[in-house]
């Protein structure tokens, strides 16, 4: 069907190949149909919207108006699919990562998380800078003890090897840190990441 | 410049040449999540045979009549306009809308009911499918009638005639993708199995 | 340059261009602490060398854009620019706050900023691109709305084009979607997902509708190609990049704590958004052929086509390597991701920026373009940084292919600074690409010092004997 649109030949004499019976001499021509495509296509996109009486097909034009009205109509369409997505994601999230266990503790190390910049070099989830190890499964990886003294210990000081700033937090801030840590250890990350390195 | 080309094309896409780039998008974005339902079902069939099960055919079959019906009322508006009868193309566009609202409140007692039984986009793999495929059509019929009623009011109001119809043809365009789109995709979830 | 309002412009590309060669220094100092642990530390830890760099980014784009916004609005709207001096003020406001930010960033804690700006009122610090201090927050929107007030009072008493539409409605996108910065909910989970309204909402839908506008521009300009046709184009390429996109968001939330079905969603979806960048290649060459007019000014041309084939690449190719789920599962936060980052913002965002001030510059100078001297160093500043940005992405690649050799689909996993020191010689030929990177951007500095402009009665004797 659409062969006749696009095909340069008139359908007439196309149409006569078929009903005769006979080969057309440019079956591969109008088989490997890019050409002919790319035809139609610079034909129609390249028209101004002026329709004379000499075209053959005055509707057929690409407007400016239509392409227009289906970027906005096509961004409003898809906002408004995401809107109502994130609607039930936002219902589901709290079930995900057990938002009833956000403790003020928990809260209170989320708080020091953000604010001494720990995804400056560590990543949470995936998400963060790449200069040191994941944090989502620290506390499943190295347990509750070991970060407390890690944290404490830091820097190190060994020359070349990459350094942690001492944030001097007392021992109710390491706390609150490592409850935030074992929260995060529980989110429904879609078992990511792959293995308990991170 | 390419403007020049003078050749014949006799039989030319109706209406205008960018709507048919928005439907070939929306035609491959269905596809990609056809096959996506393919390939999720392949991997968990029997869970996707028992939970198809559970859908209710009726409201599917229903919806199907409704919107080929709405397909055959568009067709009939731009026949209508094409013999210069502005004031029958809205009264059979108005028609087509009806009908899109009887899908719209046919869809949303179904949502309604899977909704009461429980049923979200988190309960299984075929139901988030089932939910973001029908859903996804569902505002294309949204988006398709907001279309229709455009044209419909620009029919009424006189601004197309025998002459000048492309308007009528490109939302009669898009709206028979809408009824394609639903076609395969009620066979797709409701039927095949 | 048809309006002396346009000239307000200037200081932005400066000064864009000036943040640029910091953006690079703090680059080049995070790439060696790599590889030297202890480089500048504690005077510079890794983290704030980091943000300085990612900060410093965002500032000079933008800077950027607000200057190609006053240079394009009053040229295509046909009227002077609604406020000149404004636009000036504006411009010493955010530099300063630039400045501030960065300087705060170097000699203050991070946690004492926060303690001292009043972040405990209103949280808002410590995430990705958006460290910035409350106080500098609140600024960055009084600026952006300073700039939206002078273009779009601008717009409407002037000629409303297509590309001015296009540019100042990203303009307001750009703005409105901001504004989540000043909303950070205490649980993780729906601050990640938030944060991504603003990160992807930006480099994956808003700035591409402003690298469409941009390169729409500067193409009609230069090309002498019918405007209507050049606008088409646009609109379908910008249709397309929202079709894409906004449901692509998805692919930022397959393992960060939001619902399975982000896994579907976001993989179908976002496996076409390279489509607006191959449209974007697709018709800036189209455009290339069916120009009207040789314009003198080779090297913006140079940027111009430069910019939808790195586009292309970095976004389009190296973002679909890591945008479908199964991939992404191994590659999620690793340097593939940071290869992207890279290759990208720079390809996209960096160079659009520098097309339009190479196309704008030597006309806010007082010629069609410059001297075929400078041009010519401009031209090789652009094949030398984009050349090593290609390095930067190549090692960061093999980096990350490392990391999910060793750490992520091992039977038996290494821990991350094991993994880190196998991949000791991606972060060395990553810093030689960058140290190559910052020479290029010298050699492209060097083109503004070049005196003389582009003398058409000389090049085109040279053009003939040859």
């Amino acid at each position: 069907m659409r062969l006749q649109a696009i095909t340069a030949k008139p359908v007439k004499q196309y149409k006569s190949y078929c009903f005769t019976g006979q080969t057309d001499p440019n079956i591969f021509r109008r088989l490997i149909l890019i050409k002919d495509v790319k035809k139609y296509f610079a034909y129609n996109f390249n028209r101004r919207p002026i329709s004379t009486s000499k075209e053959p097909n005055m509707q057929q034009v690409f407007t400016k108006a239509m392409a227009r009205n289906i970027f906005l109509g096509g961004s409003v369409f898809f906002l408004a699919i995401y809107l109502a997505l994130t609607y039930d994601t936002w219902q589901q999230i709290p079930l995900r990562d057990h938002a009833d266990k956000m403790t003020p503790a928990v809260l209170s190390g989320k708080y020091l998380f953000d604010t001494n910049n720990c995804v400056g070099c560590h990543t949470l989830n995936g998400e963060g800078a790449y200069f040191a190890p994941e944090l989502g499964n620290v506390y499943k990886r190295r347990g509750p003890e070991f970060i407390k003294a890690w944290i404490q210990s830091q820097p190190t000081g060994v020359p070349g090897r990459r350094q942690m700033p001492n944030f001097h937090f007392d021992q109710k801030e390491l706390n609150d840190l490592v409850a935030y840590m074992e929260w995060l250890s529980h989110i429904d990350t879609n078992n990511w990441p792959p293995n308990i390195q991170g | 410049m390419a403007t020049e080309i003078s050749v014949d094309y006799p039989q030319a896409l109706p209406g205008d040449f960018a709507i048919w780039i928005f439907i070939f998008a929306e035609l491959v974005v269905f596809a990609a999540l056809f096959a996506a339902y393919a390939f999720a079902r392949s991997a968990h069939l029997e869970m996707f045979d028992a939970a198809q099960a559970t859908l209710d055919r009726a409201y599917g079959y229903a919806n199907t009549l409704v919107l080929v019906t709405s397909s055959y009322f568009v067709a009939r508006a731009t026949q209508s306009i094409k013999a210069g009868r502005a004031t029958r193309c809205g009264h059979w566009l108005a028609g087509a809308l009806g009908l899109g609202g009887v899908f719209l409140a046919l869809k949303l007692a179904e949502f309604q009911q899977d909704l009461a039984h429980g049923i979200s986009l988190s309960t299984n793999l075929f139901y988030m499918f089932y939910l973001s495929l029908t859903f996804f059509h569902f505002m294309h019929v949204v988006m398709g009638m907001a279309i229709l009623a455009v044209v419909a009011y620009k029919a009424y109001a006189g601004r197309y005639g025998a002459a000048d119809h492309a308007g009528v043809e490109t939302g009669a365009s898009y709206w028979h993708m809408v009824d394609l789109v639903w076609i395969i995709l009620f066979t797709l979830v409701y039927v095949v199995h | 340059m048809k309006f002396q309002s346009q000239k307000v412009a200037i200081p932005y590309f400066v000064g864009a261009l000036a943040l640029f060669l910091g953006q690079i220094v703090f680059g080049l100092i995070a790439g060696l602490q790599y590889l030297n642990g202890s480089f500048l530390f504690p005077e510079l830890p890794f983290d704030i060398a980091h943000m300085s760099h990612t900060n410093l980014l965002i500032v000079w784009l933008l800077m950027a854009y607000m200057g190609a916004a006053y240079f394009i609005v009053p040229e295509e709207a046909q009227t002077e620019l609604y406020s000149p001096r404004l636009a000036l003020v504006t411009f010493w406001i955010f530099l300063t706050a630039g400045a501030l930010t960065i300087l705060s960033y170097l000699f203050v804690p991070y946690a004492h900023l926060a303690a001292i700006t009043g972040n405990a009122a209103l949280p808002t610090m410590g995430r990705g691109y958006l460290e910035q201090p409350l106080p500098i927050k609140v600024g960055i929107v009084l600026v952006a709305l300073s700039l939206l007030f002078n273009v779009t009072m601008t717009l409407i008493k002037g000629r409303k084009t297509s590309i001015n539409l296009i540019l100042v409605g990203s303009l307001w996108g750009l703005a409105l979607l901001f504004l989540p910065a000043f909303y950070f909910p205490q649980d993780t989970v729906k601050a990640s997902f938030g944060w991504w309204w603003i990160v992807h909402g930006w480099v994956e839908g808003d700035w591409e509708l402003i690298l469409g506008a941009l390169l729409g521009f500067i193409l009609i300009k230069m090309t002498g190609v019918d405007r209507e046709i050049v606008e088409k184009w646009l609109y379908i390429i910008v249709a397309m990049t929202l079709i894409s996109g906004i449901i692509g968001i998805g692919h930022h939330y397959y393992y960060t704590g939001a619902p399975a079905y982000w896994i579907w969603l976001g993989t179908i979806f976002s496996a076409f958004e390279p489509i607006p960048f191959i449209l974007l290649i697709a018709f800036s060459f189209k455009m290339l052929l069916a120009r009207r007019r040789e314009h003198p000014n080779k090297a913006a041309m140079l940027w111009a086509l430069g910019t939808p084939l790195m586009a292309f690449l970095g976004a389009g190719l190296w973002g679909f390597m890591i945008t479908l789920a199964p991939a992404q599962y191994y590659m999620h936060g690793t340097n593939f991701t940071a290869a992207h980052g890279h290759l990208a913002f720079f390809g996209a965002y960096a160079m659009v920026a520098l097309a339009i001030i190479s196309y704008a510059m030597p006309l806010l100078r007082g010629r069609i373009a410059n001297s075929a001297a400078a041009q010519r160093w401009e031209m090789t500043g652009f094949w030398i940084m984009v050349l090593s940005m290609i390095g930067i992405a190549l090692a960061l690649t093999g980096a990350g292919l490392v990391t999910v050799l060793l750490q992520r689909a091992a039977d038996d996993p290494m821990s991350f600074m094991q993994v880190q020191d196998k991949a000791r010689v991606f972060f060395w030929l990553r810093e030689f690409a960058g140290l190559a990177f910052f020479i290029g951007l010298l050699v492209y500095l060097r083109s503004f010092f070049i005196a003389g402009e582009y003398g058409y009665a000389g090049e085109m004797k040279q053009a003939l004997a040859a």
